[in-house]
């Protein structure tokens, strides 16, 4: 790849010639970016965040869901409560169109000061995820750091997540069972994103019950009430596990 | 009251603040949340308001400019191609001085297809007579569709603000939602010097013959360059309120730079924490962060722009056939600088079609222009995988 195309002195180029005939431009082009029409290879550029962002207190948390389950909105309820805290927050959702049922991210920045930084995030700190096969189907844990703490949808224990364990702290809750008891979502879609809040609430120690309510009945359209309890639910039950491998800091 | 809120919401509450008294828009990816909030607004009283609804963007700013023809505050908002879309009516907006106020969520032209942020879609109305302002942050969003309101009113010419899909449309970060009484004394109620009244008819829109288009077009250009001290006193006045304040231009840790980026939109933010970095590191890097595209700020980037080593000026557009749109209106600004004091200037055009601007990119960029000596031609592409 040129870093800077036109920029001869860098890249390999063209200098000195005509550069290439247009049809092996063409060829050149669907090399490139055929499997990338078709979905095979990510779309995004490389070399993203070698840049060094440690020196910033900031924590980086990616979510991850199917569409419907409402993992924007959980993004959005995590920076309202962090708000309510003191935290400067910034949230949003991977850019791009939302299907039912489809993989969806969502992320969540916060810190002391006001964020700067305005890109994706590809080496969170930890994750949320709200459905547990998506661990098997898509790599979770891409760019995740060691150390970080993995949040998972599910009736499982912690320590039935091994591998995960290995370099992350897992901690469980079975949202989907909270949402039906408090009729959020149907039986086979439940809406699990404000018991996960409430998970989120007890496991990271930042936000407060109060706080997740006001988050909830801010930004909840219906059944506040029952949100609410499900992420009490959730806030009593949630189980965690170290990483089996204490991790180099 | 500070709220968590969406770049598009912050356009929403900015223009319940400013009692608009008619919204006309057609839905687009990702503008479509800001009038929805507003038609929420509307339909629940919280803004008394009357919303037009319309079958295209063109019909759209007809509306808009019916509606500030009889001397209402105007409002509307779109998006990339529903922005080319309604090209004739930024003219006829423009040059027949009527105040609307419009934001636009920069996205990429198509093909191809794209709803990811580039500066194409307003940079392509350039001349349709149009104020320009560019925002960073959801803050600055609110702040400057308030803004907008007084300034075009005070020089009876539309203003478009400009935000970025996503970085900022769908982006949710604390606003601080200033207190309608306190717009209410920076904003007060439009007063239409010449607006259509059955009770003291005029014409609007007639036939203008040789003897006085040139004269009309000197108005509106004397109204442009006013525009530059009456945004300075409204950001006065508004700063006197609530403390904040944006420029024109900012410049950003230029004391003692030999290298200058300079930025529009979301790429500031993530430029700002850059130079942080490498000033750190003893690097006596600054950044210039463009609001105002129209009128250009001439005199401003002389003087900052004047005397310093390099610049590099990063484009998130295109002109094809040219290069980067800001880098060659600075390289423009900067001919009447004396040769000597005249910087170098390298334009470098990246994150079109929403790709990604990291600090990564940004450092690399800056390395790139500290160690060539020349740019090997006006436009340098950056990350082509090609």
């Amino acid at each position: 790849m040129r870093r800077f195309a036109g920029d001869n002195t860098i890249t390999e180029g063209n200098a000195g010639s005509e550069g290439p005939r247009s049809d092996e431009r063409f060829r050149r082009f669907w090399d490139v970016l055929a499997p990338k029409l078709a979905g095979q290879v990510s779309s995004s550029p490389p070399a993203l965040s070698s840049f060094p962002l440690e020196d910033l207190h900031m924590r980086e948390l990616r979510i991850h869901g199917r569409g419907g389950q409402g993992s924007v909105i959980a993004s959005k309820l995590l920076a309202v409560a962090l708000f309510r805290e003191g935290e400067w927050v910034q949230s949003f959702p991977a850019f791009g169109v939302e299907r039912r049922g489809a993989p969806v991210t969502a992320f969540l920045r916060f810190d002391d000061d006001p964020i700067r930084l305005r890109f994706e995030i590809t080496a969170p700190d930890d994750l949320i995820v709200l459905d547990p096969t998506l661990i098997e189907a898509i790599d979770v844990t891409s760019g995740l750091k060691s150390g970080g703490t993995i949040l998972i949808n599910t009736e499982k224990a912690p320590e039935e997540y091994p591998k995960l364990l290995d370099r992350f702290r897992v901690a469980t809750i079975d949202a989907s069972g909270i949402a039906i008891r408090h009729g959020l979502g149907s039986k086979s879609q439940p809406i699990v994103n404000t018991a996960l809040v409430g998970a989120f609430a007890a496991e990271f120690g930042l936000i407060g019950l109060e706080s997740v309510k006001a988050a909830i009945y801010d930004e909840v359209p219906a059944k506040q009430e029952a949100n609410y309890a499900a992420a009490v639910e959730a806030f009593g039950a949630v189980r965690s596990a170290a990483p089996t491998e204490v991790s180099h800091v | 009251m500070k709220k968590v809120m969406i770049g598009n919401h912050a356009v929403s509450w900015g223009v319940l603040r400013s009692r608009v008294e008619v919204i006309s828009a057609y839905p687009i990816t990702p503008q479509t949340q800001i009038v929805e909030a507003l038609s929420d607004m509307v339909a629940d009283g919280s803004l008394p308001a009357r919303y037009i609804k319309v079958e295209s963007e063109h019909s759209a700013m007809a509306a808009c400019i019916g509606a500030s023809i009889v001397g209402t505050r105007t409002f509307t908002a779109t998006s990339s191609q529903g922005l080319a879309l309604m090209h004739e009516m930024l003219h006829w907006a423009a040059g027949g001085r009527h105040p609307v106020v419009m934001a636009n969520v920069n996205r990429a032209m198509a093909p191809g297809w794209n709803i990811w942020t580039d500066q194409n879609d307003s940079l392509s109305q350039r001349d349709t007579g149009w104020i320009q302002l560019y925002c960073e942050t959801n803050q600055e969003v609110f702040d400057t569709t308030i803004q907008a309101f007084k300034l075009a009113e005070k020089v009876d010419l539309p203003v478009m603000l400009l935000l970025d899909a996503f970085f900022l449309s769908h982006t949710s970060e604390p606003v601080d939602v200033t207190e309608q009484e306190d717009v209410d004394r920076f904003l007060p109620r439009r007063e239409a010097v010449y607006k259509m009244d059955t009770k003291d008819p005029h014409a609007f829109g007639a036939l203008v013959r040789p003897d006085a288009y040139t004269e009309i077009r000197w108005q509106q250009q004397e109204a442009m360059h006013e525009a530059r001290d009456v945004f300075r006193r409204v950001e006065d006045d508004w700063e006197a309120i609530t403390g904040r304040r944006y420029g024109a231009v900012e410049a950003y840790r230029t004391e003692d730079a030999d290298l200058l980026l300079v930025t529009s939109g979301t790429i500031t933010s993530t430029a700002r924490h850059v130079v942080d970095e490498r000033r750190a590191g003893g690097d006596k890097v600054g950044l210039i962060k463009v609001k105002m595209f129209r009128p250009f700020p001439t005199d401003e980037l002389r003087a900052l722009l004047g005397g310093v080593d390099r610049v590099a000026v990063l484009d998130r557009n295109i002109s094809p056939g040219h290069g980067g749109i800001f880098a060659e209106e600075i390289r423009s600004a900067l001919y009447d600088v004396p040769p000597e004091d005249r910087p170098i200037l390298f334009g470098y055009v990246l994150g079109l079609g929403g790709r990604d601007v990291t600090p990564t990119v940004i450092d690399d960029i800056i390395d790139n222009t500290r160690t060539k000596a020349r740019p090997e031609r006006e436009d340098l592409w950056v990350g082509v995988e090609l």
